[in-house]
């Protein structure tokens, strides 16, 4: 095994590369980021023993990192943390991470954005309902305006750990997905442009240019028939963390923006 | 070439655009008459930024979040740009424009004449008169983290 891997998540799985660290018996920090965020898995001598993402930290950094579908992430060997905050086994704690992406796909299917807004249910409670604390304080937000992210950041919660909440609210009927003005109203690019911003991605990192977009897009919950403008300095700054050489990162974000004025 | 801020001050939101030294002096653009707020803006944010070199963290933006607007300021060594917008302004764009702006004009050689006619760096923080001017400063922060 080398001394050092790095990749992109878009082309290997998060949990693959784990896989592969913890069978292989590795030290070390696995350092993964994502447009502005980042995130820290340590390994030692083949067990998981801490990470720490947006999201928080253990576990519940695991899971979140473990959905992205896109950003860059390199090994550095013989990396070693004081900090434990994973206490699991870890092959328990791969086998439940499976189980998280499962679920989490399943989220994304009613909670496909940070966007969407959700309302009480308007149908018939059922007879009998038990929230935990966790969940009466996320419910208690549900107000017809407030979107999903707001939520998260009211509440300090992790986006997924609020996702998740929320799908079991919508599961139990006690909420349902408001209306979406916005989207009906929204201004979108042209598909154009989002070809000319591929091709000059593509110029500079290669064929794997599409496939980051296509994630990207998708991770925000977006089409690329019809991305709204309002995204789209969001997701030229996104594409563009793929690019590790500084001049050129800048360089495409110059030509992008300079084509999304003459939008 | 001389520095242009006018793709900065298109974005729908952003109110203004400055260019200061680190020790909050104002670079560009030069004003013929004196503007205590401007001034201050900058004071604030030199302070901020030298308040986060004391504790060792590097960062390349500060956002600082009043009631009624946002100041962002992309740092550097020697200079940052601030950009003064409202709430709802994209940040996402005003910081990728900024990037753009600073790799065009690290070298410009009217920023270097005026740096090097502004004063000296001095410690801001112990020039700050006792924690009072700080406090002033939290006072007026939400601080985003």
């Amino acid at each position: 095994m080398p001394e050092a891997i790095a990749g992109n998540v878009s082309q290997f799985k998060l949990l693959d590369v784990l896989k592969l660290l913890t069978s292989e018996g590795q030290t070390g920090v696995l350092s993964l980021r994502k447009g502005n965020e980042k995130g820290e898995i340590y390994v030692d001598k083949g067990s998981l023993i801490h990470a720490i993402s947006r999201a928080g930290m253990g576990a519940e950094a695991i899971f979140s990192i473990a959905t992205w579908t896109a950003g860059n992430f390199n090994f550095n060997p013989n990396v070693t943390t004081k900090e434990r905050t994973i206490d699991k086994d870890t092959n328990s704690l791969l086998n439940e991470t499976i189980q998280y992406l499962h679920e989490w796909e399943q989220i994304k299917e009613v909670i496909p954005s940070q966007d969407l807004i959700f309302r009480l249910s308007s149908k018939r409670a059922p007879e009998e309902i038990r929230l935990q604390h966790e969940e009466w304080s996320v419910l208690s937000q549900i107000d017809g305006k407030k979107k999903v992210g707001d939520i998260a950041d009211e509440l300090k919660m992790g986006e997924h750990e609020t996702a998740r909440i929320l799908y079991k609210l919508f599961s139990a009927g006690l909420i349902e997905v408001g209306t979406e003005p916005q989207l009906k109203t929204k201004k979108t690019v042209d598909a154009g442009f989002l070809a000319y911003l591929e091709g000059k991605l593509a110029a500079i990192i290669g064929p794997v240019a599409s496939v980051i977009i296509e994630e990207e897009i998708k991770d925000m919950g977006e089409q690329r028939g019809a991305f709204p403008t309002g995204k789209v300095s969001l997701l030229v700054e996104k594409i563009s963390s793929e690019i590790t050489d500084d001049t050129q990162r800048i360089e495409f974000q110059k030509i992008a923006l300079e084509a999304f004025r003459g939008v | 070439m001389s520095v242009d801020l006018t793709n900065l001050n298109n974005i729908e939101g952003v109110a203004d655009s400055f260019i200061y030294s680190k020790m909050g002096m104002l670079l560009l653009p030069q004003l013929q008459y004196v503007d205590t707020r401007i001034m201050q803006l900058g004071r604030d944010m030199a302070l901020s930024a030298a308040l986060l070199e004391k504790i060792k963290q590097a960062v390349e933006f500060i956002e600082l979040v009043y009631e009624d607007r946002r100041l962002i300021a992309r740092i550097t060594r020697d200079y940052f740009i601030l950009v003064i917008c409202d709430v709802a302004a994209d940040v996402t764009l005003i910081r990728l424009t900024v990037n753009v702006i600073n790799e065009a004009i690290k070298d410009n050689k009217d920023i270097q004449r005026l740096l090097k006619k502004s004063p000296e760096k001095k410690d801001l923080i112990a020039e700050a008169g006792g924690d009072a001017e700080l406090k002033e400063l939290f006072a007026k922060l939400k601080i985003v983290v």
